[in-house]
């Protein structure tokens, strides 16, 4: 268990050369690489998955393997970097959405993110709580697109002060991530016998949300 | 803290002699060490070495009580974790709903506030070790269907959105966001989210609507009131 503290992005544009002739071929390659990790990732954790099972998967040499990543860890940044990438676009898309339809925009991008790239959902998950610089990295991606939904809130709630609705933004997300996180990620035995399917999630978001942003307290 | 029960049998002979009092103390010692040496370091780059400087015992002394510095972990996140659970018990006794939320929600806070390192090396574990996910999972889900009993005993206006997964998910929504606050340190939320009473308060409030599907009475808040309420 010791391998998963240490080294964090160490050889991150190592072959940036090599990468410029790659042509359509190697290009090819190196996302059969990454697609076979993110398969491999939705059986086991990151930390058991093995070059050899890549290469098997991928159908490729060890060699291969070494000529696209200098080492598992870089396969494993850059397939997290993606990950985020494509959630955080996915967002700020969900986040044009005009009123009221907001709520069901943002609850989709990260149902899709979980339900369509499980593996990939589940190993950041693991790497933010286990290590400070995958958090950090989350928090900094995250960070506009939280303002913006603050700023969505304080438009839609006038009686929300401005630092009302960043904690209103965060906690909508980390509501929407502590769900999925349970069916996806930790997939408890005890839940996952009544675990909503998609279609449910999809509608049980939204609604868990506008319960949360109703305005003020009761009389 | 009870004194642990494996402590008599690791002392052979003898019951309650001076022995067994001084290897309880050293038992003691070693475990107020590592929770607090996990508030300023990873467990993972922890050594038993550590552990036993700050301890002042020996090393042998330590393998006497505990074969593997995992041994140690497990039995101090045991003894936390029964606490932490007692207390998250004792918050269903409340009469209303948002008493018993709130008090819940406290109890968290109390956990982060009290072993901050200890609770987070317990969320690193329980991202990859099933023992752990299993001690956290067979609590959570036992007290998870009482508080949907209570919930439904009280009368809950609308309990559409009362299921299990749904308590479920809300008692690690109000872990996650003190974790965001108080191990990650979010730089966005842990600006706005002011002190910890607020945040308690706000969290509670959180939790209430999304299973009661209401707020609160405002006669029981006291930041909406102020105008930093959510």
């Amino acid at each position: 268990m010791g391998a998963i503290t240490t080294k964090a992005t160490t050889a991150q544009a190592a072959p940036a050369d090599r990468r410029g002739r790659l042509g359509v071929k190697g290009e090819r390659t190196r996302q059969r690489i990454k697609a076979a990790f993110a398969e491999l990732l939705e059986g086991k954790t990151f930390a058991s998955v093995t070059i050899a099972d890549i290469c098997r998967t991928a159908d490729i040499t060890v060699g291969g393997f070494y000529f696209h990543f200098a080492s598992q860890e870089e396969l494993l940044d850059e397939a997290m970097a993606e990950y985020v990438t494509a959630l955080i676009r996915d967002l700020d898309g969900a986040l044009e959405t005009a009123g009221e339809a907001l709520a069901e925009a943002v609850c989709g991008a990260f149902l899709s993110a979980y339900s369509e790239r499980v593996g990939l959902a589940r190993t950041f998950q693991q790497l933010t709580r286990m290590r400070a610089d995958y958090a950090v990295r989350w928090q900094s991606a995250s960070g506009p697109a939280m303002q913006r939904l603050a700023e969505w809130l304080a438009g839609d709630r006038a009686d929300l002060a401005p630092d009302q609705a960043t904690f209103l933004a965060y906690a909508l997300v980390t509501m929407i991530m502590s769900k999925l996180d349970l069916v996806y990620v930790y997939r408890d035995p005890s839940i996952a016998a009544t675990a909503p399917s998609r279609p449910a999630l999809s509608s049980e978001l939204p609604a868990l949300w506008r319960r949360m942003t109703q305005p003020g307290s009761t009389p | 803290m009870s004194p642990a029960p494996a402590a008599a049998e690791a002392t052979p002979a003898k019951p309650a002699g001076r022995r067994q009092q001084r290897g309880e103390r050293t038992r003691l010692k070693i475990k107020a060490a590592v929770v607090s040496l996990l508030n300023e370091q990873d467990y993972f780059d922890l050594t038993v070495t550590d552990i036993c400087r700050a301890a002042h015992v020996a090393t042998g002394g330590f393998y006497f009580h505990y074969p593997r510095k995992d041994d140690l972990l497990f039995e101090v996140i045991g003894e936390y974790s029964a606490e932490f659970w007692a207390a998250l018990d004792a918050a269903l006794h409340y009469a209303d709903p948002y008493s018993a939320l709130f008090h819940a929600t406290t109890a968290l806070a109390r956990a982060y506030r009290d072993a901050p390192g200890l609770v987070k090396c317990f969320n690193q574990l329980a991202m990859t070790d099933r023992a752990y996910v299993q001690l956290w999972e067979t609590a959570a889900a036992g007290w998870v269907s009482r508080l949907v009993e209570k919930l439904r005993a009280s009368g809950v206006a609308d309990s559409r959105l009362l299921s299990a997964g749904n308590a479920y998910s809300f008692l690690s929504f109000a872990d996650l966001m003190l974790f965001k606050i108080h191990i990650e340190k979010d730089p966005g939320l842990a600006a706005a989210a002011g002190g910890i009473d607020q945040v308690i308060e706000n969290v509670a409030v959180l939790w209430h609507r999304a299973l009661v599907g209401s707020s609160p009475p405002a006669a029981r808040l006291t930041f909406s009131v102020r105008g930093k309420g959510v």
